[in-house]
């Protein structure tokens, strides 16, 4: 898959989490840049992006992620 | 040794001269040797315990990068983790857990009797240890290598300015400040003696004058009113705070002299909307420390657990916290009383993000920010109850008789006490506001004309010595 469209669909699932329709992810985007995500908010996005994607994460790999960019581009991996 | 004694203000001149005239190479045999004697100072056998730590995290890490396989991995961070727990909890909570294992068999009807330990707990080991754990993951995790020079590797949990009571300072801060060449620098001078002034206004100014009404009152608990032990709580919470945030400028302004940066500690926690809030703000080395490697691996471990992982994390964050202080059962309800509230601060976030939302106009809620403050705060004042109380019981006893609001006068002690540790909490409190809002131009220590803020540090000092309290004894935080 694209990493556009795996951006793009990570997104809806941010608005959904985070209930704000406005919300617009880039590469960079981290929990400085949006108000609520914290670590209950982070769990949720993370079970509902392995659910979306059909992928799990490895422990180490939830821990190492510093932004969306990185949670993408890892999911564009695990999709092959 | 003190920052507050005389060997100290011996020792810190001579050890930032010789820093500065020993080569690069030869700098941090020269900074962990004087560490060693920093800490050999209070006693001889405290550096062997240090030293064994440091050893074994320095081999354990080398052989975690040097093992190919992730079992061999494992086990080299395993055996380092159950040493470092293992000798901490040896010096910390032997003694406490003997007597507990001991009440449970008594129960039981079995005479366990597992003898006391007589240990005296090595000073700075809960801060060390935690160094040392924090940085041993972060090599395990491959996020940092492993640092093979062992003088910097010394240097990094021995610092002296950060060796009794932190901050828990993160291997991947430190290191590379160490890897850099440091040269002498008026500014780090400068403002490195402007923050351990400051530090030691909080310390021998505020805290330490706070302390004689607190322990006038703590230690008489049954001959107070009401409103002398709501008062007392409330003058502890800020004494703590003086303190511990005291020593923390002074820790950093002693590193600063030397070019070194130290992690902030605290960022005007009093000023927190909750109680979350409140620990990004409070002990930031342990707090941060505590949610890096232990609240967001199980969060992550357990959520599929839903809300239920994030409770479980919470609760386990908190007790390790808590229980962190030491080896009491006060120190772990103090922990689980955070918990608690965080748990449901968690819970109703959104709702509650909600209801501000529709609040408009401008005066109600600035209402709501500052009732939420104050009961943040109060929240905060209620659950330090347990942690300067020595007992349960007197913990118990000090907020029932707060509840009964009997009547009764405000136990002043003596005047100048009382009007002098208000004074100075309210110059801290205006000095914190002004540093979150920059409301007002209170500017005391800053101008831009040099002598006038010369003047102004020399007006602080004399306040230091005019009305410190010199004899006020150690640090809150040595004691963990």
């Amino acid at each position: 898959m694209e990493l556009a469209e795996i951006f793009k669909q990570v997104n809806e699932i941010f608005k959904d989490i985070f209930e704000e329709d406005d919300i617009v992810i880039e590469a960079e985007t981290s929990a400085k840049d949006i108000d609520g995500w914290d670590s209950l908010t982070h769990m949720q996005m993370i079970t509902a992006v392995e659910k979306h994607f059909k992928i799990k994460f490895e422990l180490n790999e939830i821990l190492n992620f510093k932004n969306a960019g990185d949670m993408c581009r890892l999911i564009q991996t695990k999709l092959g | 040794m003190l920052f507050n004694s005389f060997e100290f203000l011996l020792f810190f001149p001579a050890v930032v001269v010789l820093f500065y005239l020993t080569p690069h190479r030869w700098r941090w045999l020269m900074v962990s040797l004087s560490s060693a004697f920093f800490m050999a100072f209070a006693r001889l056998d405290f550096v062997l315990v240090i030293l064994s730590i440091i050893m074994v995290n320095y081999l354990s890490a080398i052989l975690m990068e040097r093992s190919a396989g992730c079992y061999g991995k494992k086990w080299a961070l395993a055996a380092s983790l159950i040493l470092d727990i293992g000798l901490l909890s040896y010096f910390k909570y032997f003694n406490f857990l003997a007597d507990n294992f001991n009440s449970l068999f008594d129960l039981l009807g079995l005479n366990l009797d597992i003898p006391h330990l007589s240990v005296v707990l090595p000073l700075g080991i809960s801060f060390y240890t935690f160094q040392a754990i924090g940085y041993n993951i972060e090599v395990y995790r491959g996020s940092m290598k492993a640092e093979r020079n062992l003088p910097l590797f010394l240097t990094y949990l021995l610092f002296f300015p950060k060796l009794i009571a932190g901050p828990i300072e993160r291997a991947q801060n430190f290191l590379p400040q160490l890897h850099s060449r440091i040269s002498l620098n008026f500014h780090n001078i400068n403002s490195g003696i402007k923050l351990m002034i400051w530090g030691f206004f909080k310390k021998l100014v505020v805290a330490d004058r706070i302390d004689i009404y607190v322990n006038a009152v703590y230690g008489n608990i049954e001959q107070h009113s009401s409103i002398t032990l709501f008062t007392a709580s409330v003058l502890f919470a800020f004494q703590i705070y003086a303190d511990f945030s005291g020593y923390t400028d002074i820790a950093r302004g002693v590193a600063r002299v030397m070019g070194f940066r130290l992690m902030e500690n605290f960022e005007r926690p009093f000023l927190a909307l909750s109680v979350s809030e409140f620990w990004r703000r409070w002990h930031i080395s342990l707090s941060s420390w505590a949610d890096d490697y232990i609240f967001k691996p199980i969060v992550a471990q357990k959520r599929y657990w839903g809300n239920w992982g994030v409770l479980y994390g919470v609760i386990i964050t908190f007790f390790v916290i808590g229980i962190w202080h030491g080896p009491s059962w006060n120190f772990v309800l103090f922990g689980l009383f955070q918990a608690v509230v965080i748990f449901y601060e968690l819970l109703t976030k959104k709702s509650r993000k909600r209801f501000r939302k529709k609040l408009t106009s401008p005066l109600i809620k600035g209402l709501h920010n500052h009732s939420t403050r104050i009961l943040t705060f109060l929240f905060i004042t209620f659950s330090m109850v347990f942690f300067k109380a020595p007992t349960f019981d007197d913990a118990m006893m000090i907020l029932s008789r707060v509840a009964t609001f009997e009547t009764g006068t405000l136990f002043l002690g003596s005047l100048s006490t009382f009007v002098f540790a208000w004074s100075g909490i309210v110059f801290l409190v205006l000095a914190e506001i002004r540093r979150e809002y920059g409301w007002f131009d209170f500017g005391f220590l800053s101008n831009k004309y040099m002598l006038v803020r010369l003047l102004k540090y020399s007006l602080l000092v004399l306040i230091i010595l005019m009305i410190g309290v010199f004899d006020g004894g150690q640090f809150i935080y040595f004691q963990f």
